[in-house]
């Protein structure tokens, strides 16, 4: 009886330990948007989806966590376009940044890049 | 481009082919053709309603060739995916975008299955293919032709005229030009030979052609262009100097240069003279905006231009807060240029005018896609989810989730064309479905519900048709446009609303110019106004599809007049 409780806490307390280092990821905002972070950003989102190049939409991303990627211009052949921006989310796990694709479910660390959780 | 083309873009090809390289005759030829395919599409039609009737049968295809390659089972299709990249003249490196190329070495007949395969998994209309077997062609674009349906309307044009392809190279320069050079100015060609008629549709704010100067704007709509450098727009032309002349005039293949234009105003004998400089223009989606007062409230005028740029997302947003802060408890949305573009930035328009209650949960458009395609995207996969009446910025140009603003109207007023088209048509239809009246002032509407996803396949971009689009009530069949109900044109659409000549003596956004001022008429009376046509004015020469026979070029659907407004950089046959 003693045996099995002492495994138990021990548990317990490899668990709570657990929680304390395999912290959940957060959004996340940048610290800063000057160019250097924004390439970084941009060239991790390029590897994530596959595109040489990289234009973002409207937003802040010093205050919004939420990541605007413009499609493709729109040529004027194509008049009933279905573009949209995809939207990606700027996480934070431990001290370090990622773009999360909610559509596939799928997370890019972002090397070098500086941000935090958002208030 | 490349299509069967109509004749009247094989005679432009023949005039770029005796003049100038072949790199010119490409893009010449690409734009002739587009022009010619924009032009069908606003063109002489057939009823909405009818079934379309079945044509003769395309010719024969040519006798087999032999080779090696895929097995050919007529009906039976292997995954597109599976021949997908396999050329026969691989590209290496990277494209301009500095993507890699994802070619490998594979065999035209390769190339002739996937177009095969990729037409029946994607082609709107797969199931009026007719199977030929890939190894009796040797060429993919005259493969790729073929595979369209061969019907027709009820008036005898083809169901399908927005079939075709461009080299990617030609595809991903346009896709990625910047502002290109000019001075800001639309210019409308009423006659392209000796007399030359050429005016101005409409000028770029702050550019050089709406500069004023000494109080006098450069260029004005209706300004008919007389002369540059000296040489006779109307007249000249008899050398290839002169020709150079006024093509390096008229469109300035750089920005810096300055020009000097003889020019005549509408209503004005007098000519006045003035120097323009050429500028990188990046045209603006929404022109302008004005307030009309009325003695029965104010009334929004929006000149929106284009839905294709990401800007065009912000303008529009913009335009309309402008609106709701003056109070307008009418509006009149100018498309009568417009020819499309992003059809978020529609559904986001549907909803500022229409309001929260009238959109709440309610489609603006639905795509439909072939009946193999079940409730999938076959282009992407995705559930085919329909498209709302956005309420919020989507990260175009306005930050994702901004609160949009409405105007809250049970109805509005479009001014149109034959150059109306697409995405600005969504707009009229998805409206239409929510039942907010549309009151249609000017011409038939261009008539395409169609759209496609350009694919690049071992470095030719194919557009085929994918897709339909569809209003809440389901309704998408307008192939033959929007139709002001006072129009005699037997087919398409009909709408509430006024045919107007399109006015080039009055600016556009002036209350007095003719289709705004037919659309505050009609406001305050119910009824159209009485339309005179002047003897000598370019409105005179603009023929309503509702009574033309075909011989006589419109203003509204003349290839030539859309090869001038997109492609200054080209060099014109005059």
């Amino acid at each position: 009886m003693q045996r099995s409780v002492g495994i138990s806490m021990f548990f317990v307390a490899l668990g709570l330990a657990g929680c304390q280092t395999m912290t959940a990821p957060r959004p996340a905002v940048l610290v800063s948007d000057d160019a250097a972070s924004m390439e970084l950003l941009k060239g991790a989102i390029g590897e994530h989806m596959g595109r040489a190049n990289i234009d973002l939409g409207a937003g802040d991303l010093t205050a919004e966590s939420i990541i605007s990627v413009l499609p493709p211009r729109v040529t004027a052949m194509e008049g009933n376009s279905v573009a949209v921006p995809k939207m990606l989310q700027l996480r934070v796990r431990a001290d370090d940044c990622y773009i999360y694709d909610e559509a596939e479910r799928r997370s890019t660390r972002v090397r070098d890049l500086v941000c935090r959780p958002i208030d | 481009m490349r299509k069967g083309l109509a004749s009247y873009a094989d005679q432009l090809c023949v005039l770029y082919m005796s003049r100038y390289s072949t790199k010119s005759f490409g893009f010449a030829a690409l734009s002739a053709a587009g022009m010619v395919l924009l032009s069908a599409c606003g063109g002489g039609g057939g009823s909405s309603s009818p079934a379309p009737i079945i044509s003769s049968p395309p010719p024969p295809p040519p006798p087999p060739t032999g080779g090696s390659g895929p097995t050919f089972t007529q009906g039976v299709f292997e995954a597109a995916s599976s021949f997908k990249d396999q050329c026969q003249s691989p590209r290496s490196g990277t494209d301009i975008e500095g993507n890699t190329f994802p070619d490998v070495q594979g065999a035209t007949i390769d190339e002739l299955f996937w177009l095969r395969s990729w037409t029946e998994e994607t082609y709107l209309w797969n199931d009026q293919v007719t199977d030929r077997d890939p190894n009796t062609f040797n060429d993919r674009i005259t493969y790729f032709d073929q595979l369209k349906t061969n019907e027709v309307t009820a008036s005898g044009e083809d169901l399908d005229d927005f079939h075709f392809s461009e080299a990617t190279t030609e595809f991903l320069e346009r896709r990625n030009s910047a502002a290109s050079a000019g001075y800001g100015a639309s210019i409308v060609a009423f006659a392209t030979s000796v007399p030359r008629d050429y005016r101005i549709r409409y000028t770029e704010p702050n550019s050089p052609a709406s500069t004023v100067v000494n109080g006098q704007v450069n260029l004005q709509r209706g300004t008919r262009l007389l002369e540059v450098n000296g040489v006779s727009i109307v007249n000249g032309g008899s050398s290839q100097a002169e020709l150079d002349a006024l093509n390096d005039g008229l469109f300035p293949p750089v920005a810096g240069v300055s020009n000097t234009f003889v020019v005549q105003d509408p209503g004005s004998n007098a000519t006045r003279t003035i120097t323009l400089r050429s500028e990188d223009i990046t045209p603006k989606p929404v022109n302008r905006t004005r307030v009309i007062s009325t003695s029965t409230g104010n009334v929004g005028y929006v000149l929106f231009n284009t839905f294709s740029p990401f800007s065009s997302e912000q303008e529009i947003a913009d335009a309309i807060s402008l609106m709701q802060q003056q109070g307008v408890n009418d509006l009149v949305l100018d498309l009568r240029y417009n020819g499309g573009g992003l059809l978020a930035v529609a559904g986001q328009l549907g909803y500022m005018i229409a309001g929260d209650s009238r959109t709440n949960g309610r489609t603006f458009e639905q795509l439909q896609f072939n009946a193999n395609a079940g409730n999938r995207n076959p282009v992407t996969g995705a559930f085919n989810d329909p498209i709302p009446f956005y309420d919020t910025g989507l990260g175009f140009s306005l930050a994702n989730g901004t609160p949009l603003d409405t105007l809250n109207l049970p109805r509005v007023f479009i001014l149109s064309t034959g150059r109306t088209c697409s995405a600005s048509e969504a707009v009229i239809n998805g409206l239409r479905g929510i039942d907010v009246e549309i009151v249609l002032i000017g011409d038939v509407t261009c008539g395409k519900p169609y759209g496609f996803y350009p694919t690049d396949n071992c470095g030719e971009t194919y557009y085929t048709i994918q897709f339909r689009g569809v209003n809440e009530k389901g309704f998408g069949d307008y192939s033959d446009g929007f139709v002001p109900q006072n129009s005699s044109f037997a087919f398409g659409e009909k709408v509430a609303g006024c045919v107007v000549p399109d006015d080039f003596d009055n600016e556009l956004g002036d209350a007095n110019e003719g289709l705004l001022a037919a659309a505050l008429e009609y406001r305050a009376s119910g009824a159209c106004p009485t339309v005179t046509v002047k003897g000598d004015a370019p409105s005179a020469k603009t023929v309503f599809r509702s009574n033309e026979q075909g011989e006589v070029a419109t203003t509204q659907n003349d290839p030539l007049d859309e090869l001038i407004e997109n492609n200054r950089d080209m060099r014109m046959p005059f």
